[in-house]
């Protein structure tokens, strides 16, 4: 099974426009709400999505809509955190720092290049796992949600999950020399 | 590993889940009699599963507000009426500090800047306000003098002497605590 690309729509136009509007939407969130409070990320996506469909863009539905969300947050925070010069802070690690920082989720945005090509070799092996991934890690889905995109059970999701996430961490932990 | 052995890898990977941890290698021993490959692969992922902590746990879209907040720091070379930015020196959870030069005067100063987030919140604005004038009333070699308060396309800073040294942060780090002595005599 093939990744869901763009489905005959030029994907890199689809991605920008996708990641502008949630671009715009963040920033109105930060303006709107108090500091410290986290946005959430599902409203995001759902609420481009709305204004998105409400301008014509060509989406099937929302379901559609999420995985391109999902892809274009992904290319976009991978190239981002790549000028940012992420490679080089985490090539920068030891071992041991390296393991810390992906147990306690810090450092992400220098994990991010590092993440993306892992993904890109998870995608070879089973490109469903390396969906589920996008689709909650990038997409910011619920087990719930991602399983109703993936058209399978919650429970066969949240395991193909787990299975994911064991085997990227693996790939993340023994990745520095 | 072919993909046969593939799909096996993730059929019992997925079925020990549902195995009480203290069983789950034995369980999978038997699961793969006869093929040590994937018998070692699953007990390698499930060891990883095992000490993968909060990795991902979290989405990172979640931080989008916090990664804005990044490219809305002032990057090196960036000019706001007479100030030339430098380099940032610190952050808080308020606003940033750089170091900056003043081009009229030819002088380092320091800017403090409130976080992107807080410049439209007038409370927020009124508080670096008041902020500046109190400093301001105030002369004394321990404080920093407030050279002045700069209002730049929407951006609200504080402009002072520019001080280099640790922060009070470091100083703790550094199991350097100031005794009350040095208080008392600064």
């Amino acid at each position: 099974m093939a990744p869901d690309r763009s489905e005959g729509q030029p994907a890199q136009e689809l991605a920008v426009l996708v990641y502008n509007e949630l671009r715009r939407l963040a920033a109105a969130y930060m303006r709107r709400e108090r500091p410290g409070q986290t946005i959430q990320a599902t409203a995001l996506v759902h609420e481009a999505y709305l204004r998105l469909a409400d301008a014509g863009a060509p989406w099937k539905d929302e379901r559609h809509f999420v995985g391109i969300a999902a892809r274009s947050m992904r290319q976009i925070l991978v190239e981002r955190a790549r000028a940012r010069g992420a490679q080089k802070r985490w090539g920068g690690l030891d071992r041991v720092s390296l393991v810390d920082s992906l147990i306690a989720a810090t450092g992400e945005e220098a994990m991010l290049p590092a993440l993306d090509e892992a993904l890109t070799r998870l995608e070879a092996i089973d490109p469903e796992q390396a969906r589920i991934i996008e689709l909650r890690f990038f997409g910011g889905l619920s087990i719930e949600e991602a399983a109703a995109a993936m058209d399978m059970s919650p429970a066969t999701l949240k395991r193909r999950w787990t299975l994911a996430r064991a085997w990227l961490f693996r790939e993340l932990s023994a990745s520095s020399s | 590993m072919t993909i046969e052995q593939q799909h096996r890898i993730r059929e019992i990977f997925e079925a020990a889940l549902d195995i009480e941890s203290g069983e789950r290698g034995s369980w999978v021993a038997r699961q793969t009699a006869g093929d040590a490959a994937v018998r070692d692969e699953v007990i390698s992922l499930l060891d990883h599963h095992r000490r993968a902590g909060n990795f991902l746990a979290a989405p990172v879209v979640e931080r989008v507000p916090e990664l804005l907040d990044e490219d809305a720091a002032l990057v090196p070379g960036t000019t706001l009426g007479v100030y030339t930015i430098v380099k940032e020196v610190g952050r808080g959870g308020m606003g940033r500090v750089y170091l900056a030069s003043d081009s009229r005067l030819g002088r380092h100063v320091a800017l403090k800047a409130l976080a992107p987030q807080l410049t439209r919140d007038p409370m927020q604005r009124e508080r670096l306000r008041r902020e500046a004038r109190a400093a301001a009333a105030l002369t004394h070699p321990g404080i920093c003098a407030v050279y002045a308060l700069e209002e730049i396309d929407d951006q609200l800073f504080i402009v002072t002497e520019f001080i280099d040294g640790p922060t009070l942060r470091e100083e703790i780090a550094s199991r350097r605590l100031p005794g009350a002595a040095d208080i008392v005599r600064s």
